[in-house]
């Protein structure tokens, strides 16, 4: 008897360890779901790590979080969906359209709470949330979309609410 | 007999003066005659309010406008407010009491007064319904739009009331149950139909279809207003509580970040896990040691020299067996050499001292003395010699 492991078992350790989220409609999801129980004792007995699954992404997290990253990515979003909602639209609906960096930039720099992005580089935020499959990069790099992966923050809004409730 | 257009001229050339009046009976319920002589300068006009019967008075002296003029009133002021569900709910009963009544009719007379009071009643449930529909989704939109300038809770909360109070309610009055309002209609309908074929009598044929047709509206009408209610107000009312939760949440971490965690993720690190060939490495080792069950022999770990230790009893055993002995000093040169190749003045000072051991007596034969090159010191010592201590 030999040990055999998943299909695509490199394919996913990578990308699980280089912080990426896995979506529900990639084909790697399907394997770690169908592999669920091995791939959370793995990466918990080979890493200490926490494997998280959602109805629309599979990732791992540590105790070691990356802070800065998430952080920025709240705020960004924070006042993104506060100015769409001043327009007057529908926040969620918007989310799903692709928006380009420069109007992104702009979003934050007429709104109110533009301080309290202060010192974020939104071109180096996209891109590394574009390395962690939180956004797709469209037509030159200069326009994003939205993967559901944004639900992971827009959940932890809603925890806040419900906190101030 | 007033003419109804005269009526109307004085309604529109008062409407400000009826406006004040419509707005003190809705705040309290009424409005008293001396109230009435503030707005209006002339009495006359007061006498003609009497007379056109857009007002009346009650028995406690107090005055209302008349139900069919505060509708009116209502509708252009476009200040209608939604009826509880308990008033849509009411012509459940009064539709169902009239249907009975109709079943049971002796006379022709009898037959007309229900089927034209049938016709009354589902007029104005009909334009109830509508006005009520149009309300609630004015009142979704206007939450959506936010006009009233409320904040997150505020709207919350709203979008709750709207959909516990009124479109949960509603829904459960338009369900097709044996028992529910759609269900009276539908059977009004299809009694209907049947009598405008099946009567004789020309004139209830005619209100029978009359009947029919108006039942068959409604019933139209709240099959498309339920459709409406679930496919538009629903799901707006609930997205507008989805998102003020979302917003509120947004809200507050905007105000005070750091008081809040954020989502936990992985620190990408540059830590190199994996080699690119490394899984099947491991696996072609992991497979090897799976497959062959050998005994694993673990071998007696060697002591580890620690360095040369005087050991007095294991050189008096050597010195022993050579003696006697005619130079002491060149014997443990040899001795030392022998067991560590290299000897320095240390180890060599260390074996001197077993010159004194008691069981060994020194020889000096002459005062010669001799020269041993060591590693790091040249020794200049006497010639000894070594004889066993007879005891």
């Amino acid at each position: 008897m030999s040990f055999v492991y998943p299909k695509k078992h490199m394919e996913i350790v990578k990308s699980l360890l280089n912080g990426k989220f896995i979506l529900h409609n990639d084909a790697l999801s399907e394997i770690i779901i169908e592999h669920l129980e091995f791939y959370i004792d793995f990466f918990n007995k080979s890493y200490d790590y926490e494997l998280v699954k959602t109805t629309e992404v599979i990732y791992v997290i540590s105790d070691i979080t990356s802070e800065k990253f998430s952080r920025s990515i709240m705020l960004v979003l924070a006042v993104i969906s506060w100015e769409l909602n001043r327009e007057g639209k529908n926040i969620y609906a918007e989310l799903e359209k692709k928006h380009t960096l420069r109007s992104i930039e702009e979003m934050i720099k007429k709104s109110s709470f533009k301080d309290s992005c202060r010192g974020i580089n939104v071109e180096k935020l996209f891109k590394d949330a574009g390395t962690r499959n939180l956004v797709i990069f469209l037509d030159n790099e200069k326009t994003v979309k939205f993967t559901s992966a944004v639900n992971v923050f827009l959940e932890k809004a809603k925890e806040i609410a419900e906190v101030s409730l | 007999m007033n003419e109804p257009a005269q009526i109307l001229i004085f309604v529109s050339n008062y409407f400000n003066e009826l406006k004040v009046v419509y707005n003190l009976e809705k705040e309290y319920g009424s409005i008293s005659y001396s109230q009435l002589k503030e707005i209006f300068e002339r009495d006359s006009n007061i006498d003609k309010l009497f007379e056109y019967e857009i007002i009346e008075e009650m028995v406690d002296e107090s005055i209302k406008i008349k139900e069919i003029w505060y509708g009116l009133m209502e509708s252009l002021l476009d200040d209608t407010s939604l009826d509880m569900p308990e008033q849509i709910s009411k012509y459940h009963r009064s539709l169902s009491d009239l249907y009975t009544k109709l079943k049971s009719s002796k006379s022709k007379n009898e037959v007309i007064e229900y089927t034209k009071s049938l016709d009354k009643e589902i007029g104005k449930f009909e334009s109830q319904l509508k006005r009520n529909i149009k309300k609630l989704i004015e009142e979704t939109r206007s939450i959506k739009a936010n006009s009233d300038k409320l904040d997150y809770i505020q709207k919350m909360k709203k979008a709750s009331e709207l959909s516990n109070l009124y479109l949960e309610p509603f829904n459960i009055i338009m369900k097709n149950h044996s028992d529910s309002l759609m269900s009276i209609i539908s059977n009004i309908r299809e009694e209907a139909n049947k009598e405008r074929f099946e009567n004789s009598d020309n004139i209830l044929q005619k209100l029978y279809t009359k009947i029919y047709t108006s039942f068959g509206r409604v019933e139209r009408e709240v099959q498309n207003n339920n459709r409406l209610l679930i496919n538009e107000v629903g799901p707006l009312l609930e997205r507008i509580k989805s998102e003020s939760v979302l917003l509120l949440g947004f809200n507050n971490f905007l105000r005070n970040n750091s008081a809040y965690e954020v989502p936990k993720l992985l620190l990408k690190t540059n830590n190199k896990v994996y080699s690119k060939d490394a899984v099947w490495d491991a696996k072609e080792v992991w497979d090897g040691f799976y497959e062959t069950q050998e005994d694993i022999i673990v071998h007696s770990v060697q002591k580890v020299e620690n360095g040369w230790m005087y050991d007095e009893q294991k050189y008096l055993k050597h010195i022993e067996k050579v003696l006697p002995l005619d130079n002491f000093y060149y014997w443990i040169y040899r001795e030392l050499e022998a067991e560590l190749e290299i000897v320095d003045a240390k180890v060599f000072l260390q074996l001197s001292k077993l010159i004194h051991h008691r069981s060994l007596e020194a020889v000096y034969l002459d005062l010669n003395r001799e020269t041993i090159e060591l590693e790091d010191k040249t020794m200049d010592v006497p010639i000894v010699g070594i004889k066993k201590v007879l005891k």
